[in-house]
């Protein structure tokens, strides 16, 4: 016969409900734990989700002038000047060879009669008409592709320039160069700016979940004492911090969607400047479910490290005499 | 026929300070067992240690003839349910209703909704708080509070009760009463084990046991031994 181990037998109290029914029941009294405080809830989802929303929204700008910088640079090339008078035969000849080249893209012909008419459609038609004769050459506008680099580009300008029917190539690349730079900048300073949000929220989160949960201390000392485990300590405050992240992380979707329901009209007549090709990345499901699954996980983390810390505090103030 | 025995019992606090050199002692179900000292002299660890909330630095402690002291921590976690605890000054959490206060070691436990409505409802009408289940602490006298901490401590049926001054808000008669309710669960084979500082309410007891000087001694026997020796 095995020896007793236990100073008193099983009386049927160690029987305990599903693991799945003591979690749902918890869950359900963290849920009601919230709707009894409705300010405390309100004021920690707001905040949860205004400290979210700022890296989330600083990801979206620095993603969107990505797109903006690619988009825009496809239209990057360099212009071709004839001599003034060139028969029309040779700047086609020219045309094609440029079209011929892997690197280029397209090439708009401008014949010098085209020029003319462009400029008298504009504001000078009074000074134009003191001219005698057209001044203007015949020019072709090349447009390089999307995966051509500035070298390639001022090479084959270089080639141009040296026909003898060309009298001046105007390399466009310099802008490109200049926003390149510009979106480096943008770039870093955004990934910079959203990693010290993304930091700065870990500490929001947590300093929030730790003023909901300040109330609770007392509970999480008096269930220590009646000889809780950890877990079941910690499982009610965990599940709060994972419904308060939670609803941090939909505060974040709406404050970011309504942000960019601001942005979007004036955004999106810069892109209609440029062709109106360009598709800005907007709030979609994928991103909601990411934010608020970030903002729960978040709600996690604060809540861990508040019962943690409180549960060893509890430990040490049990050891009082 | 229950019991909690301490041997060589010592414990060390950080700094090098020993509160207990060496306590032997015996508490047995069928009376209270009281222990008696003055403020400081370790009488709520010593209750923690009977708990098993504080392990003991060193020596046993031996709960119906088993060493408890050598459980693991799902050991310790299972004997806790058989444990209550009353404490000096009530621990109730003030925001949760009497109801919810009591149902805390059950809920721990992980028992049913029905039946925890069912214990709830038989320990508040032992310590006469039916009526009060809805409130909240704080509307509560002192003394309420205290009874609704011994429904809480009695609610899951302990085999070990520990109450540490259970009655220092109380007049003396409403102490004598709670005493009475600790001696129907002594009877009832739960080891009873009480402190307190205030002698007049170990005046007529049968077991009392001083913490002195890091050492615990039965008064019934000094006393015994005292009054052969005149």
């Amino acid at each position: 016969m095995k020896p007793q181990s236990f100073p008193w037998p099983d009386d049927g109290r160690e029987a305990r409900e599903s693991v799945a029914r003591v979690r749902l029941r918890s869950l359900k009294e963290s849920f009601e734990h919230l709707c009894s405080h409705p300010l405390i809830t309100f004021f920690v989802w707001l905040l949860i989700g205004i400290a979210l929303s700022l890296p989330a929204g600083f990801w979206l700008v620095q993603h969107n002038i990505g797109v903006v910088a690619q988009e825009l640079s496809t239209d990057s090339g360099f212009t071709v000047y004839f001599y003034k008078d060139l028969p029309q035969e040779e700047v086609e000849t020219a045309a094609n060879s440029l079209r011929r080249n892997p690197i280029v893209k397209d090439v708009d012909v401008i014949t010098a009669q085209e020029a003319w008419e462009f400029l008298m459609a504009s504001d000078f038609d009074e000074e134009l008409d003191a001219l005698d004769s057209n001044p203007l050459p015949a020019s072709l506008t090349v447009t390089a592709t999307q995966e051509t680099d500035r070298e390639q580009i001022l090479e084959l300008a270089k080639w141009a320039s040296e026909q003898p029917a060309v009298e001046s190539v105007e390399v466009d690349t310099e802008w490109m160069v200049q926003l390149h730079q510009i979106r480096q900048i943008a770039s870093r300073l955004t990934w910079i700016l959203s990693a010290l949000y993304g930091i700065g929220v870990v500490f929001v989160s947590v300093a929030a979940v730790r003023y909901a949960m300040d109330s609770r201390f007392e509970e999480l000392r008096v269930i220590s004492l009646l000889g809780a485990s950890n877990r079941s300590m910690r499982r009610p405050f965990v599940y709060c911090g994972v419904l308060y992240g939670f609803g941090g992380g939909v505060v974040a979707t709406c404050i970011v969607v309504l942000s960019l329901m601001i942005i979007e009209q004036p955004l999106q007549g810069l892109a209609n400047r440029y062709g109106g090709s360009i598709q800005f990345l907007a709030m979609d499901y994928l991103f909601s479910f990411i934010l608020i699954v970030v903002g729960s996980i978040l709600g996690l983390v604060g809540a861990l490290q508040v019962t943690v810390v409180q549960i060893r505090k509890n430990r040490y103030s049990n050891r009082s005499r | 026929m229950s019991s909690v025995a301490l041997k060589s019992v010592g414990m060390d606090f950080p700094g090098g300070f020993e509160l207990f050199k060496n306590l032997n002692a015996r508490f047995d179900d069928k009376a209270i067992n009281f222990v008696v000292g003055r403020s400081g002299v370790g009488k709520t660890t010593l209750l923690q240690i009977i708990a098993g909330l504080l392990p003991p630095s060193r020596g046993k402690v031996f709960v119906n003839d088993i060493n408890v002291t050598g459980f693991n921590r799902s050991e310790m976690l299972r004997y806790r349910k058989y444990v209550g605890v009353v404490t000096q000054n009530s621990s109730l959490v003030l925001d949760r209703s009497v109801y919810e206060n009591v149902a805390m070691p059950l809920r721990i436990t992980g028992m049913s909704g029905q039946d925890i409505r069912h214990r709830v409802g038989a320990s508040l009408r032992v310590v006469g708080m039916s009526d009060a289940s809805n409130l909240l602490p704080t509307r509560l006298s002192s003394g309420e509070r205290q009874r609704v901490s011994i429904a809480r401590a009695i609610v899951h049926r302990p085999k070990l009760l520990v109450a540490d001054e259970p009655t220092g808000n109380f007049d003396r008669e409403l102490a004598l009463e709670v005493l009475g309710l600790f001696d129907l669960f002594a009877e009832r084979d739960t080891v009873v084990v009480v402190a307190t500082h205030d002698p007049n309410l170990v005046s007529h007891a049968e077991r009392v046991f001083e913490l002195e000087n890091g050492t615990i001694e039965s008064l019934s026997r000094k006393q015994s031994s005292m009054e052969s020796a005149e």
